[in-house]
């Protein structure tokens, strides 16, 4: 398990992460997202023991991470920047990591190797920026971490290797308890692949929830009632049940964000009765957008 | 937790020979550049007497180019082993390596020092056989003196006193390392580090030779100091690293090492790719290079001696605040990786620099501790030594004892030497404010071919006769380091008759200790190639 505390972290005069929370349940796939520059590389650099921070605790599994190579034998790091393996063939990374880590696996690296298709024998600088990646997340697995830490892992991969590297997350995650935490951009295979999500933005955690829960919890709806419309005191006599966050109109038609789960939802139809009552989940994608973007030019994105 | 230090050695391990594997082709490079410099043109050498003179100079530290090899190759280990904290993505992937900092920083350490001597080892061992058999086979070959043993011994002694160049030279160049955040600052920091110290002594011993009475000019002793401030130059100039000297140099080195790992153990990886990691590093190289540069340019365009008058002052402090600005542009400029320097930060750090370039400037340029006019008390000296540089300085009976020192011990001795110095500063001030006074005349000449003749030549006639010969004093005081003048005479000067009157100069050149009563049979006093004196001591018993 991942716990951080009142984490913060500043770069010169610049606050990278500010009294920064947060969880990461052990075997759960935790998606961090965020704008760019919104503290997330940073996080996680603070996560690998690769930084140190200014305040605040890091502890895995009760541990603190800074300076601790026994939870780093534990950890497994992919910075965006792939600079460190780029000199190296993948049979040399792979016969130094097997001499660092005592629970390299040869048989998963040859395995995720084959699978990629890639050569063992050519240097990582001579690959596609792609393949690095694949290459580096073999390397990365074949160190049986119990905590795999990825920095926008997917990015730049085709949908076959992206879905092949979701499936190694995934039973990792099953047969191992294996907690990932991955920052990307791309919400959609998150929303498919994570178990909870972090919101980041400018240094702080804005929304953490698991990703059931914060379905269920924004929802888009649209309603509309039989007959001539009511006054603006008697709609928000009505709508003062709902938890709305915008609100928007389209003729006959209100057009709703509201911070409700859907049992609050179906009691308020039950008693108000709209014609029209057309409730739907937010995707990832709608929530990163609505929690970032605010109600101006972006939220229009999401209800249109 | 005893699994865990239980298993950092062999992982440590992993990262030097993961070193060892990927650099050892530099190494072997080196290797290859020695051999070619050494044991190669040795062998090419048609005379196998000069080939093995190679040799024999080569590991007597007689040759210059090896210590040149010596910090090249420290360098190049320093900057490929430490390169990983110069770029993000590697220092990234190598701090999330399960090891401590301390545990990083040994084993890149280790390594990088292995690489660096490995060349060298393998030299010795190519140079042994030649060493051997130049010795069996070549009857004129002086070595031929020497046992195995003793030849084994010299190689040792040479592979010593290059691994502590080498390990003095490397832990500069990490500390350069781990203070710099890009590779070409690594570089340019790792020879600054190196060659700061006794360049700017060099240049210090310019400025105070120039501007203070009396500063020692005599190159041997500058030169001597200059050779222990690194031992890549003590090699140079003694040709021989002693115990004393190799265990200061080892003592320095751990103090650099350890001093480079605590700046590691605290360093903000977050800083890599920028010009320095540390904000105070940063601060310091500016006003050291900044330094340098104004003294550099004070040199190369004017600097003015106590004989070019009072009017080439005003040129040499504008000259010099020009070479402080330049350079603090260009190294500001380089620090923060733009052309966009002008702030009020940079204003601020520029205005911290005045004040250390005024204070170098007061310090070299003006005499505000009395340095010129302090002659010390004979009853403070316990000892002082004169001697001339130049010329053999009153060594009436033999010619051939060139640069002979006098010694004097005695109370009332040291009190005609400390006269003697007093009167010389007199007499140099009065020279050189003489000096002054004709440059400052010439240069109100307008027309430059119509110089008074005389004028010039009653000034060179000063001239020379003040250059003529230069009087050390070396006082031995109190201070552990005692204190030292140097001062222009006259030769024909009859206040040297102080010296002369002393009892220990009368003991030790009188004729009787110099040749021995015995052996003399007359004496004859000549002037102008007529005698005026001459006795027989057989004759007279009250001869001496």
């Amino acid at each position: 398990m991942i716990v951080i505390n009142g984490l913060t972290k500043t770069f010169d005069d610049v606050i990278a992460l500010e009294n920064f929370n947060m969880t990461v349940k052990k075997g759960s796939i935790y998606g961090l997202i965020g704008t760019n520059g919104a503290g997330k590389t940073t996080l996680l650099k603070l996560l690998s023991g690769v930084l140190k921070a200014d305040s605040g605790t890091i502890r895995i599994d009760d541990e603190v991470v800074y300076e601790n190579p026994a939870i780093k034998e534990r950890l497994s790091f992919i910075p965006d920047d792939l600079q460190f393996f780029a000199v190296y063939t993948l049979n040399e990374i792979s016969k130094y990591f097997a001499r660092i880590y005592d629970k390299w696996n040869d048989a998963l690296f040859d395995e995720i190797i084959a699978e990629f298709h890639l050569d063992k024998k050519k240097k990582l600088s001579r690959f596609s920026k792609g393949m690095q990646k694949q290459a580096v997340f073999a390397v990365s697995l074949a160190t049986s971490p119990d905590f795999l830490i990825l920095d926008e892992p997917i990015d730049g991969l085709d949908p076959l290797v992206r879905k092949t590297v979701w499936s190694y997350i995934i039973s990792a995650s099953a047969e191992r308890q294996m907690t990932t935490l991955i920052s990307s951009h791309n919400l959609r295979e998150m929303e498919g692949i994570c178990d909870a999500v972090g919101i980041i933005d400018k240094g702080e955690m804005i929304l953490e929830k698991e990703l059931d829960e914060l379905r269920g919890d924004i929802h888009k709806l649209q309603l509309s009632f039989e007959g001539a419309p009511a006054t603006d005191s008697q709609l928000e006599s009505i709508y003062r049940h709902l938890h709305v966050v915008h609100r928007d109109k389209r003729g006959a038609v209100d057009i709703f964000i509201v911070r409700n789960n859907r049992e609050t939802l179906d009691e308020w139809k039950n008693l108000y009765h709209p014609i029209l009552f057309d409730p739907i989940p937010l995707t990832l994608e709608e929530v990163f957008i609505y929690e970032l973007g605010g109600t101006n030019h972006a939220i229009n994105s999401i209800i249109s | 937790m005893q699994s865990i230090v239980s298993s950092a050695k062999p992982k440590m391990n992993a990262i030097i020979k993961e070193n060892l594997h990927r650099f050892w082709p530099i190494a072997f490079v080196y290797f290859l550049i020695l051999f070619m410099v050494t044991v190669f043109i040795a062998i090419l050498d048609t005379s196998e007497a000069n080939g093995f003179d190679i040799i024999w100079n080569t590991i007597n530290n007689g040759r210059l180019v090896i210590p040149v090899i010596t910090s090249a190759a420290s360098l190049t280990f320093a900057v490929c082993i430490f390169g990983f904290l110069h770029n993000t993505g590697q220092a990234s992937v190598t701090h999330a390596l399960p090891f401590s900092r301390k545990a990083l920083f040994s084993a890149h350490f280790i390594s990088g020092f292995i690489l660096s001597i490995a060349p060298f080892i393998l030299l010795a061992f190519s140079m042994l056989p030649f060493c051997f058999g130049a010795n069996a086979h070549n009857p004129d070959a002086y070595l031929r003196v020497l046992t195995p043993s003793q030849i084994l011994a010299t190689l040792g002694m040479w592979l010593l006193s290059n691994g502590i160049i080498i390990l003095c030279t490397y832990a500069l160049c990490v500390f350069a390392g781990i203070i710099t955040g890009t590779v070409i600052m690594h570089i340019l920091v790792a020879g600054l580090l190196n060659l700061f110290i006794p360049f700017f002594y060099k240049l210090i011993t310019i400025y105070l030779s120039s501007f203070l009475l009396g500063y020692p000019t005599n190159t041997s002793s500058i030169n001597t100091i200059l050779s222990y401030m690194h031992p890549a130059l003590y090699n140079i100039f003694h040709h021989r690293l002693g115990i004393l000297a190799a265990i200061v140099y080892i003592g320095i080195s751990a103090i650099i090492i350890l001093f480079a790992l605590i700046l590691y153990r605290v360093l903000k990886l977050e800083r890599a790719g920028d010009s320095t990691t540390f904000h105070v590093a940063e601060k310091i190289l500016t006003y050291i290079v900044t330094l340098l540069g104004m003294a550099a340019f004070g040199l190369a365009f004017t600097i003015p001696t106590p004989f070019t008058g009072n009017g080439a002052m005003p040129p040499f402090y504008i000259i010099s605040a020009i070479g402080a600005i330049i350079t603090f542009i260009i190294v500001q400029m380089i620090m923060k990786k733009t052309p966009k320097i002008f702030n009020q930060a940079t204003c601020k750090t520029f205005g911290i620099y005045v004040i250390v370039g005024i204070l170098f400037l007061v310090c070299t340029t003006s005499d505000i501790t009395g340095y010129s006019n302090r002659v010390p008390s004979p009853n403070h000296v316990k000892s002082v030594i004169i001697n001339s540089d130049i010329y053999p300085f009153m060594i009436p009976y033999n010619q051939e004892m060139y640069g002979e020192q006098l010694k004097f011990t005695k109370k009332d001795d040291i009190a005609n030497v400390t006269n003697l110095h007093r009167h010389l500063i007199t007499a140099n001030k009065e020279a050189i404010q003489d000096m002054q006074n004709a440059a400052d005349n010439l240069n109100t000449i307008e027309d430059p071919y119509d110089i008074p003749k005389e004028g010039i030549d009653e000034n060179l006639t000063l001239y020379n006769t003040i250059i003529s010969s230069q009087l050390n004093f070396h006082y031995k005081t109190g201070s552990p380091f005692g204190m030292q003048r140097n001062y222009q005479y006259e030769s024909a000067d009859p206040i040297l008759k102080l010296l002369a009157d002393t009892d220990e100069f009368k003991k030790t050149y009188r004729l009787a200790n110099t040749v021995g009563y015995d052996k003399i049979d007359s004496v004859t006093a000549l002037h102008a190639n007529t005698i005026f004196y001459s006795v027989n001591p057989n004759d007279d018993p009250g001869i001496e």
